[in-house]
């Protein structure tokens, strides 16, 4: 992936120094080119470039639905005396392993009003567990989380299969302004944005196995 | 560009932006607990913010600025949530869930003082509490 980013950034610098129009427009014609060159050698390379540009498309969308939900919110509690809110913090258990996804996810979330991540509980099944050896957290805690991982079976599954990894899910922690169903809202999140993030790390790994 | 539409888009970016700030306002004087208020806040800094830097972007377009309000936004949208994050976190920390208005609560399971202490002591990175 960066052999090929580097590439690309080479022809479209390429494009405006033999042309010699040094404008800005003559880089992004010359980017343009060297994308669609690139894409015809390595096929993925356009695939994951275009995904990644719809995922971004989708999310400024979903960025733009939820304000004008929220505002719609804000409007008619500030109105009233009484508040007719239910929001709730809820655990949504993660097929993603690498930080960066991680990370990208939670911001998603905290960019699109209405949604706030809050937590990312981490050491509950992985780290801490294999030190104290103790069942009692671990069924104080399967309590909470039971009905967590089991609407995402087979998420887990793949991940499992993918890589081996996976054996216990991180938590993150999701607190929303208005909460109807908590099974739903999880299903949602994992559908709308962790599934394209998931989706495009997998098409970057094989991208980076076909380009060695 | 014919300054009329310039002129025109600008006015409307710059109504929606103000309208967005003066409803994030509204809702952090009016909503009650620091999640919701949380919410709203974040409404300003995506929506608002971008629509008058856009405004600004498109009214001093022949000065170039317009990559400038593009690449403010970019950077906006990149670290503006980390500090969000970071706000929440620490708000569910120091206080007592009881002070928040909260419906469901998965965290409050997770972060049991039983639990949290058998962590405290045998973790290698004990969680601040």
């Amino acid at each position: 992936m960066q052999r090929l980013l580097v590439l690309n950034l080479f022809i479209s610098l390429l494009w405006p120094i033999l042309n010699g129009d040094h404008s800005l427009r003559a880089l992004l014609i010359g980017f343009i080119l060297g994308f669609v060159l690139l894409s015809i050698v390595q096929r993925k390379y356009g695939y994951y470039t275009l995904k990644l540009f719809r995922f971004t498309a989708y999310v400024l969308y979903a960025i733009l639905q939820s304000n004008l939900r929220l505002a719609a919110i804000v409007l008619a509690n500030a109105l009233r005396s009484t508040s007719s809110l239910r929001p709730g913090i809820v655990a949504v258990p993660l097929a993603l392993t690498n930080p960066l996804d991680i990370t990208v996810l939670a911001s998603i979330i905290t960019l699109t009003p209405g949604t706030l991540s809050v937590d990312l509980d981490e050491n509950v099944h992985g780290h801490i567990w294999p030190y104290n050896g103790s069942d009692a957290a671990t069924s104080q805690l399967s309590g909470a989380v039971a009905d967590a991982p089991s609407d995402s079976d087979d998420e887990l599954v793949e991940a499992k299969a993918d890589g081996g990894a996976l054996q216990h899910p991180k938590l993150l922690l999701v607190h929303t302004v208005h909460i109807v169903e908590p099974k739903a809202f999880r299903a949602e999140i994992k559908h709308n944005f962790e599934r394209p993030i998931l989706e495009l790390r997998w098409l970057l790994e094989e991208l980076d196995a076909a380009d060695m | 560009m014919d300054p009329l539409t310039k002129n025109l888009i600008v006015i409307l970016l710059a109504t929606i932006g103000t309208f967005f700030l003066l409803i994030s306002s509204l809702g952090i004087l009016r909503l009650p607990d620091v999640f919701t208020r949380m919410h709203a806040a974040g409404t300003a800094s995506t929506l608002g913010i971008s629509c008058l830097l856009l405004a600004t972007g498109v009214y001093f377009l022949e000065d170039g600025q317009m990559f400038r309000m593009i690449a403010l936004i970019i950077l906006f949208f990149v670290t503006a949530p980390i500090a969000t994050t970071t706000m929440a976190r620490a708000a569910y920390r120091m206080s007592d869930s009881d002070q928040f208005l909260l419906a469901h609560d998965d965290l409050a399971a997770l972060s049991d003082q039983d639990f949290q202490d058998e962590r405290m002591s045998d973790g290698p990175q004990a969680s601040v509490q």
